[in-house]
């Protein structure tokens, strides 16, 4: 059986929290620079609290909600002799002989709230005078 | 790194473009950017109660126990929980610096530089779940307690195991598992867990009654420590001790010298060993003949009920004569599906009454027995007018 823990490092000013933004669907890009590094898009907050994300062409509202249930953001502990530790025993299935010990999982951050946007893109028109975007 | 060098004005005639209400807009923008090495940023995102996060910010951890052929489970101190992983098709963004509403500042407003860490379609659930311990009597069943006498023999050399070795061998919360240790009757011999031999149990107790006879105590109130103490004790405390909490309750008397610990020897308990003492190993015995050797066998002052024997023994109404054998829970196979085959191969209806000790165990946090029997049998009623169940499936 395989055994580990997860633990949350005691840090001074405790566990960081983090925010979980979810859209529908999947992002891409319009030329093949892929993700990482670009840009997404804006984020604005009406005065009664409300999100609004501008991303490409698109305008989406949406609302914060406080989850029932927090999230955990889990990475798994760096092993301190560098051993190829390739298996990852979230998935099981693993193959492991009796009570085999693998790598701690540490919580990085928690997530108590989320920003959802759940409404159809409204597209934005480009109008052509504009410049500079 | 493209649009590094944004400035608010931008932003806000995006949004003038976008038709949005500048007035009704918070001054500030959160400007969001992929991170660069976002594909490095391996996460696993697991849904958590608040009393887990409280758990975890004590300093607490809690243990992921995976069986090759299970579900992983993850466990708190005191309950165990299946890990489930759910896929979806929304894109969860996480960002480590999000600013909410409260905390934009107002005035005049500005341009805020914030990274999305990772991207994942994936996170895991927990679901409160039995703890998954069948696996620990064919551990404990490895080495068998007979006595001390016996420790360096050759039917002793099997493996034993301590608390922690447990722990790291069977799906379960530690207080989940020293609760089935209790029940199996278990003792904790030299820091190792041991089952003890049955037949080497009856003989201890035997000897508890036998010196509580001679010392003139009363089974009601047999003084725990005086026992214990006695010099001539043919058994080791640690067993003796085991063995009257395994057949009695503890029970602080207030005396007139002050407080004593003392044993109730429970009759239940008492008579539930005898019976099964008879029954062990032969099979069906003719119900009338059982009782009545039950009966006499027990001590004088206890007596016996066939309500003892809910769990351990079952009785065939319908043959000629009327038989009982032994049957007890623990013996049976832990999976409720199983469990039912098992059940409806030995008998193929069953009343609620006689099913109910043999399924009880199965129920799951929120479940009741009638919500198992509606899942895996078929009810019917006999033209006597009793209502039974019956197997759902095939049985194998």
């Amino acid at each position: 059986m395989v055994q580990f823990a997860i633990r949350m490092p005691q840090t001074e000013g405790g566990c960081p929290e983090w925010t979980m933004v979810e859209l529908q669907g999947e992002l891409e890009t319009r030329d093949s620079s892929g993700l990482p590094g670009n840009r997404l898009g804006d984020l604005h907050f009406t005065k009664g609290g409300q999100p609004i994300v501008l991303i490409g062409h698109h305008v989406l509202h949406g609302k914060v909600v406080e989850l029932e249930k927090p999230f955990a953001v889990l990475v798994k502990e760096k092993k301190k002799d560098n051993k190829d530790d390739s298996t990852d025993s979230m998935d099981t299935g693993d193959s492991a002989e009796d009570s085999e010990k693998c790598s701690d999982y540490l919580v990085k951050a928690v997530i108590r709230n989320k920003l959802v946007f759940k409404n159809r893109p409204r597209p934005i028109i480009n109008l052509p005078h504009k410049k500079g975007l | 790194m493209a649009g590094k060098s944004r400035t608010l004005q931008e932003a806000q005639a995006v949004a003038e473009q976008a038709k949005l209400d500048l007035t009704d807009l918070n001054s500030s923008v959160q400007s969001l950017y992929l991170s660069q090495d976002m594909g490095d940023h391996e996460v696993r995102l697991v849904e958590l109660d608040s009393s887990m996060v409280k758990h975890l910010e004590a300093g607490n951890s809690l243990m992921v126990r995976g069986d090759k052929a299970d579900m992983a489970v993850v466990c708190t101190d005191d309950s165990t929980f299946e890990l489930k992983s759910t896929q979806t098709t929304n894109s969860l963004l996480l960002l480590p610096d999000c600013r909410a509403p409260e905390q934009l500042v107002g005035g005049d407003g500005c341009l805020l530089h914030k990274e999305v860490y990772c991207i994942s379609h994936l996170y895991l659930e927990l679901k409160q779940c039995r703890p998954k311990l069948k696996k620990l009597q064919t551990l404990l069943q490895e080495n068998v307690f007979t006595g001390p006498e016996y420790e360096s023999d050759e039917k002793h050399t099997g493996k034993k195991y301590t608390t922690t070795d447990l722990l790291s061998l069977i799906q379960a919360s530690e207080k989940e598992l020293l609760q089935e240790l209790r029940k199996l009757h278990a003792v904790h011999y030299d820091g190792y867990w041991r089952l003890v031999d049955f037949d080497y149990m009856g003989n201890v107790l035997q000897y508890i009654m036998d010196t509580v006879d001679c010392q003139s105590w009363s089974y009601d109130q047999i003084p725990t420590d005086k026992l214990l103490s006695m010099e001539d004790n043919v058994y080791p405390r640690v067993v003796l001790q085991h063995c009257l909490d395994c057949y009695g309750d503890r029970k602080t008397m207030e005396l007139d010298g002050g407080s004593e610990e003392v044993h109730v020897l429970s009759e239940d308990k008492v008579c539930r060993y005898f019976a099964e003492y008879l029954l062990k190993g032969v099979g069906k015995f003719n119900l009338a003949e059982f009782l009545q050797t039950w009966k006499e066998s027990v001590p004088v002052g206890m007596t016996t009920d066939l309500q003892q024997l809910e769990g351990v023994a079952l009785i065939d109404k319908k043959s000629h004569p009327q038989v009982i054998s032994h049957f007890p829970v623990t013996g049976l196979p832990e999976d409720a599906p199983d469990r039912f085959n098992r059940l409806f191969r030995t008998r193929e209806k069953w009343t609620l009454e006689d099913i109910t000790p043999y399924i009880r165990d199965l129920c799951e946090r929120k479940q009741t027995v009638g919500s198992l029997l509606t899942k895996f049998a078929r009810a019917s009623t006999l033209p006597d007018g009793t209502k039974v169940y019956n197997s759902r499936v095939p049985i194998k």
